[in-house]
């Protein structure tokens, strides 16, 4: 294989599995034949560029499209149309408990937002978006075994705006981190409905809801003395 | 049936006879005077969608292997792909003859 195929092969990771599967040779194939006639330098840095260029214009039209295909070919009975809800109670339930701990215990998560923890070195929230970030690498590995709903790539995509969304959110005056992560794993579950991430992500993390804050106010009161 | 302008492009250029993926970029770049060029991956998301609509299928051509690669895949019309390409012919000629005296100064 050539080095010309093999970094247009890693470009064609761009287009979901089921679009390389179908003509990702014939692509290769193509590309190959057309450096081949290219009689000169110029002529293949021309064929470079076009190649790009129709990468980025029909692999996003691809990915909707398979969305769209699996839902309507497939039928209902596969995983491209199943149901809403379970997904929702999964993606909610970080969001809920947060609200029923809040509701029940005023102030429990006060510990979390003493300016100590950064005094001392003690950036949990990152800890967190760290810990959210390689349980998200593990669920995209899944992901690419199980061939997940959407395609992994376009999941790295829409998780990176969620962590980016994260310091957004947190400037909103009186915006709990807490409620802010919730959220935003909550819509990122949502909108790519990735099973895998979900459940990767969900348990951890409700359990870090629940026991983080006196873990956190136990370190701050060693801190203090 | 509202077709891509690619999608149109490739039935034409199929009209002419059945082609891998390479001639028919290559025929449609010809006909275009290098105006329309399908890359890759125009090129073979649309002869999926195409197959998928029973507008072309694969032939069972292989070229003798002296003289061409044999993992190379020989598209064609069908019956009904044959139809479309003929009516989109037909719709662009209807155009190209309203416009013939305002636009190129031709008599009708």
């Amino acid at each position: 294989m050539t080095r010309a195929e093999r970094v247009y092969r890693a470009l064609l990771r761009a287009y979901p599995r089921s679009t390389r599967e179908a003509c990702g040779e014939d692509m290769v194939q193509l590309l190959v034949d057309r450096l081949r006639d290219a009689d000169s330098s110029f002529a293949m840095a021309r064929v470079w560029v076009e190649a790009i260029a129709d990468i980025a214009m029909t692999a996003p039209r691809e990915h909707v499209t398979r969305r769209w295909a699996v839902k309507v070919v497939e039928g209902p009975v596969l995983e491209g149309h199943r149901p809403l809800a379970p997904d929702v109670r999964v993606a909610a339930a970080p969001l809920l408990l947060v609200v029923i701990v809040a509701l029940a215990q005023p102030g429990y998560y006060e510990p979390l937002f003493d300016d100590r923890m950064v005094l001392a070195g003690l950036p949990f929230g990152m800890a967190v978006l760290a810990l959210a970030a390689i349980l998200a690498m593990v669920g995209i590995l899944a992901a690419r075994r199980n061939d997940d709903l959407v395609d992994p790539w376009v999941q790295v995509v829409l998780l990176a705006g969620v962590l980016v969304s994260f310091p957004v959110m947190r400037m909103v005056e009186g915006f709990y981190t807490a409620v802010a992560t919730a959220m935003a794993m909550t819509l990122f579950v949502l909108v790519t409905r990735f099973r895998a991430l979900m459940l990767a992500l969900a348990v951890p993390f409700a359990v870090w809801l629940l026991f983080g804050p006196p873990i956190v106010a136990a370190l701050l009161n060693s801190v203090g003395e | 049936m509202a077709l891509p302008r690619s999608a149109v492009q490739i039935l034409i250029a199929l009209g002419e006879g059945e082609r891998h993926g390479y001639a028919i970029m290559r025929t449609v770049e010809a006909a275009t005077a290098g105006s329309v060029k399908l890359g890759p991956g125009t090129l073979y998301t649309t002869l999926a969608r195409l197959e998928a609509e029973g507008l072309i299928e694969e032939s069972d051509t292989r070229p003798d292997a002296a003289i061409d690669d044999q993992r190379r895949r020989y598209w064609r019309l069908t019956t009904s792909g044959r139809a479309v390409a003929v009516e989109e012919v037909r719709r662009l000629a209807a155009i190209v003859e309203r416009a013939r005296p305002w636009a190129l100064g031709e008599e009708r």
